[in-house]
């Protein structure tokens, strides 16, 4: 029962964070060129310092051979979702600017913005190395396959990126560029001076609040009135919130990962739809608001499903 | 010799994260925008609730029955500031439009952008308490003397509010207000629920990384090629960063303030020009670009007299 409530008051907190966010969106305060700014701030700046600070924090050298079967096992588990979701997508029969944005959201999981300030909350710093090794697993996939995915679901003319331009794309991407710092680090044994990782720290205090402000805002533009259970948003909720969790289980007990990683990676395979689905999206010509209205739903959605989650892994 | 050292590794911590505003004004990613919704998010959101935690872990009901004897010592020490500038400008014979920019600005110093930061990083946490009860005579000061003298060099048509007027713009100031909850939550011996007091830590934490991107993004809307000892400056700088905290000295020895609270005052003393005054002066038709140029100037000054200054505190 102390999960629970422990669960519950986690997932309260950052709900009050959010609602931060909401209310300033509503009060005039934030618009769409705030929202930029957030997001290119905690994405480019904040996370990354965030990754180091977590990994040489809570890391050290032996710990880092481990984390490669865990990638292996998060991978696997990713990949089936995303399975499942195509799957289901065949058998809804959804419209062609529907189809691929609802096999991405179905698939892969907010690692970050949600994932780490609530596994944050969940388990205590200790937790973000394995947030990382998951993180990790998942962009491989958002920067390829959802790409892909929401890409044969627009209207804009497809270019072949190539696999060079794919593996350019994930590995200047500012997050996995502070994880490699952070592996780098601790492979060398280096330990940063003091004073680099105090400032490390103040930015990476930002992250917690920016992040989740950013999520409260994105409710508000969606606006709490369109949010109605369109056609398939049912099923991606199903598969989202409750079958990833339990194929990411299922492969643990396989793999054998056990204790806190199993869990940071339970609950981060049950997290919302990713939040760059939704711009994508836009960019793309697909659905874009079945696309926000799918991650809205599916963030109100989490906090209801994480609490219960908590107890059955406690 | 450590205090030194630690003074200058906090100070140039600071100026690091002043360094992030200042480039990503350069990059293009922070405009006049986003730098609005920063002041406004630290000044109403973020900092009253730093305000709230800080007074309930660092104080108890006792040590409020003696705060009015620093809270005299505050408006006494800004007060004698204030006069003092007030007559340099008048020795100077400066032109209308910058004589009471001037005194404004060797007379009330940044309590919130640059005070808090300061504070948390040399005093920690504990010193927050103390710099409450100089902000409190501060913000009175800068309400009263510093928007009148900014007035009285504007073209803009003076409108006298009042005393009604007066203190109502003094107490519905957000950081006044969030004082006063401490403060009365302390008087009634009540502390909120856990979960409140972390969703506050984590809106507070971000004062710090926040205010000084602000700061930094100032510095570079100004320019640094702008920055020149105008007529007044270099005397203003005087009163600012050396002669207020000398005089904030004797008034803290002749009401026996001691300890931490008289170490925070003394450096919050010798802090940077109020960063209202140059919006102050925009408003009020004033000289804006010397106010702009002094705020600066006594940013960067402030990096070399705040190690000096702790060294004879410490």
């Amino acid at each position: 029962m102390a999960e629970f409530f422990n669960a519950v008051a986690a997932v309260l907190m950052l709900f009050s964070l959010m609602a931060v966010g909401y209310a300033l969106g509503w009060m005039g305060w934030m618009t769409a060129a705030e929202k930029k700014f957030i997001s290119r701030f905690v994405v480019n700046i904040a996370v990354p310092f965030n990754c180091i600070v977590g990994l040489v924090n809570n890391l050290n050298h032996d710990d880092l051979l481990q984390a490669g079967v865990m990638m292996g096992s998060a991978m696997v588990s990713i990949a089936l979702t995303l399975l499942l979701g195509a799957g289901a997508a065949v058998l809804l029969k959804l419209p062609k600017n529907q189809w691929g944005v609802f096999v991405s959201m179905a698939g892969t999981s907010n690692t970050l913005f949600i994932g780490l300030p609530l596994s944050t909350q969940l388990f205590g710093e200790v937790c973000i190395p394995f947030v990382m090794v998951y993180y990790l697993s998942s962009s491989m996939f958002t920067q390829s396959l959802v790409v892909l995915l929401v890409e044969r679901s627009g209207t804009v003319e497809r270019k072949g990126v190539g696999l060079v331009g794919l593996a350019k794309d994930i590995f200047t991407k500012p997050p996995i560029l502070g994880v490699l710092a952070g592996v780098l680090m601790l492979v060398l044994d280096i330990q940063p001076p003091a004073l680099f990782m105090k400032f490390a720290g103040y930015m990476s205090n930002t992250v917690t609040p920016l992040a989740l402000m950013y999520c409260g805002f994105i409710v508000y533009e969606v606006g709490l009135k369109k949010l109605r259970f369109l056609r398939g948003i049912p099923t991606m909720l199903v598969i989202r919130l409750f079958l990833s969790p339990l194929i990411c289980m299922g492969l643990c007990l396989l793999v054998g990962i056990d204790g806190l990683a199993r869990n940071v990676f339970i609950v981060e395979a049950a997290l919302p739809v990713v939040s760059q689905i939704t711009v994508m999206a836009g960019a793309y010509g697909a659905d874009e608001e079945y696309a926000a209205i799918g991650s809205c739903l599916s963030m109100l959605g989490c906090f209801f499903t994480i609490p219960v989650l908590m107890v059955l892994l406690g | 010799m450590t205090v030194f050292i630690n003074a200058v590794s906090a100070v140039f911590m600071l100026f690091m994260l002043m360094s992030v505003g200042y480039i990503l004004g350069w990059m293009g990613w922070l405009t006049s925008t986003e730098k609005r919704f920063i002041s406004r998010f630290v000044v109403n959101i973020a900092v009253p609730a730093n305000c709230i935690v800080s007074l309930l872990n660092n104080l108890e009901w006792k040590d409020l029955t003696r705060s009015w004897i620093p809270l005299l010592a505050g408006t006494l020490s800004i007060g004698m500031t204030l006069v003092l500038s007030i007559a340099a400008a008048k020795a100077l014979k400066l032109p209308k439009n910058q004589w009471g920019v001037f005194a404004a600005m060797a007379g009330v110093s940044n309590t919130i952008f640059i005070g808090l930061p300061v504070t948390i990083e040399l005093f920690g946490q504990r010193g927050v308490p103390a710099l409450m009860l100089y902000f409190l005579p501060s913000a009175f000061w800068t309400q009263t003397a510093a928007v009148m003298l900014v007035e009285r060099s504007g073209s803009a048509v003076p409108q006298t509010p009042g005393i009604k007027g007066l203190a109502r713009d003094l107490l519905t100031k957000p950081p006044v207000i969030g004082v006063m909850i401490g403060m009365g939550l302390l008087v009634l011996n009540w502390r909120p629920p856990e979960l409140a007091m972390t969703f506050l830590s984590y809106i507070s934490n971000t004062v710090t990384t926040l205010a000084l991107i602000y700061c930094g993004f100032v510095v570079y809307e100004v320019g640094l090629k702008n920055l020149r000892l105008l007529r007044g400056i270099p005397a203003m700088l005087m009163i600012r960063l050396l002669i207020s905290p000398v005089l904030c000295l004797g008034v803290c020895a002749l009401f026996g303030v001691e300890g931490v609270e008289r170490g925070v005052f003394i450096i919050i003393a010798a802090l940077p020009v109020a960063s209202q005054i140059p919006v102050m002066a925009g408003d009020f038709g004033a000289d804006e670009e010397y106010a702009a140029i002094g705020a600066c100037l006594s940013m960067l000054g402030c990096f070399i007299t705040v190690p000096i200054l702790m060294l004879l505190v410490g």
